[in-house]
């Protein structure tokens, strides 16, 4: 077995074409190939696995050699391409992740026991939370939505085609219109 | 590279400004192959941090036409080794720096020893 053949040196330079991705073509090509032949030299095929750990060790990481090559870009640093992220790179902060905050926890209580504790706001101002969310995709803040409005919409033509039907069948004065349309609706399922 | 570093900010920053001139210095005289001048360099105090870092430094050398590079079938039947030499334009610029480096290191060593009474 060679030492480019050693899987602590395949996944270095795996690791390191990895971090590399960014750079402009011809120099990672030639990166690789310097650093391959380095390796080539360095290791023996007599080379036991602390020999191997020890020059890789004294190569250091992969991310500051690709550092290194960013540094000596100057003008031919990449404008368009992206630099890849520092390994373990943190979520900037201010970015909302999964599905659920405060935000969120009000717009599901709103939209379900909202209609039966605060009748019509309730429901209103989940309706409201779910649209500010940031957390929630489109179609979930448009099926919430539908879901929560379907049914009102669904009594809505109910009671008018019952007006309409009761109206219709009498003579004169016409009858008084059907009791208040309530909204009994429920939310549904919520994302 | 066995001595303590007492400030590696400092000597990064010292580096940064030599080692490029310090590598031009080792090829004035020869020309090496990657995996030998690498390892002249690491032999010296503080010059690198990882090994790995002087390829990029070679390649922007080359870039700026003051290396120039071959690679060649190795005689011992080893991998093919990729040999640098100092160009026209390379010792100059190490001529330049050389000089530079004469006059500066010996104006900050009089401010620092001269400062307190001492000889420099």
């Amino acid at each position: 077995m060679t030492g480019l053949q050693h899987p602590l040196v395949q996944d270095y330079l795996a690791r390191l074409d990895r971090a590399a991705a960014g750079l402009p073509p011809e120099i990672r090509v030639e990166l690789m190939a310097d650093l391959s032949a380095h390796l080539d030299s360095a290791i023996g095929p007599t080379a036991t696995d602390a020999d191997v750990r020890n020059t890789l060790q004294e190569l250091g990481a992969p991310e500051d050699v690709v550092a290194a090559a960013y540094d000596g870009l100057g003008s031919l640093a990449p404008v368009a391409a992206p630099v890849p992220p520092p390994y373990g790179a943190a979520v900037p902060a201010g970015v909302a992740t999964g599905p659920w905050g405060p935000v969120e926890i009000i717009a599901v209580v709103g939209l379900t026991a909202g209609t039966f504790l605060v009748p019509f706001v309730g429901p209103v101002v989940g309706l409201v939370m779910a649209w500010v969310s940031e957390r929630w995709t489109q179609r979930e803040k448009v099926i919430a939505t539908v879901l929560c409005l379907a049914p009102v919409l669904a009594l809505a033509i109910g009671g008018i085609g019952l007006v309409a039907f009761t109206s219709g069948s009498s003579q004169s004065g016409g009858t008084a219109p059907a009791g208040p349309i309530t909204s009994s609706y429920s939310a549904g399922e919520t994302p | 590279m066995c001595r303590v570093v007492v400030a590696p900010d400092v000597l990064s920053q010292l580096r940064r400004g030599a080692l490029e001139y310090c590598v031009l210095g080792l090829l004035s005289g020869q020309e090496l192959y990657g995996f030998d001048l690498v390892k002249r360099l690491g032999a010296m105090e503080g010059m690198v941090t990882g090994e790995g870092t002087v390829y990029p430094l070679l390649s922007r050398l080359q870039r700026d036409g003051r290396v120039s590079s071959s690679w060649r079938e190795s005689s011992s039947g080893g991998p093919p080794r990729k040999y640098y030499t100092i160009t026209a334009r390379g010792q100059r610029a190490l001529a330049e720096f050389t000089t530079e480096w004469s006059r500066f290191s010996r104006t900050v060593d009089t401010i620092l020893h001269g400062s307190r009474g001492e000889m420099a």
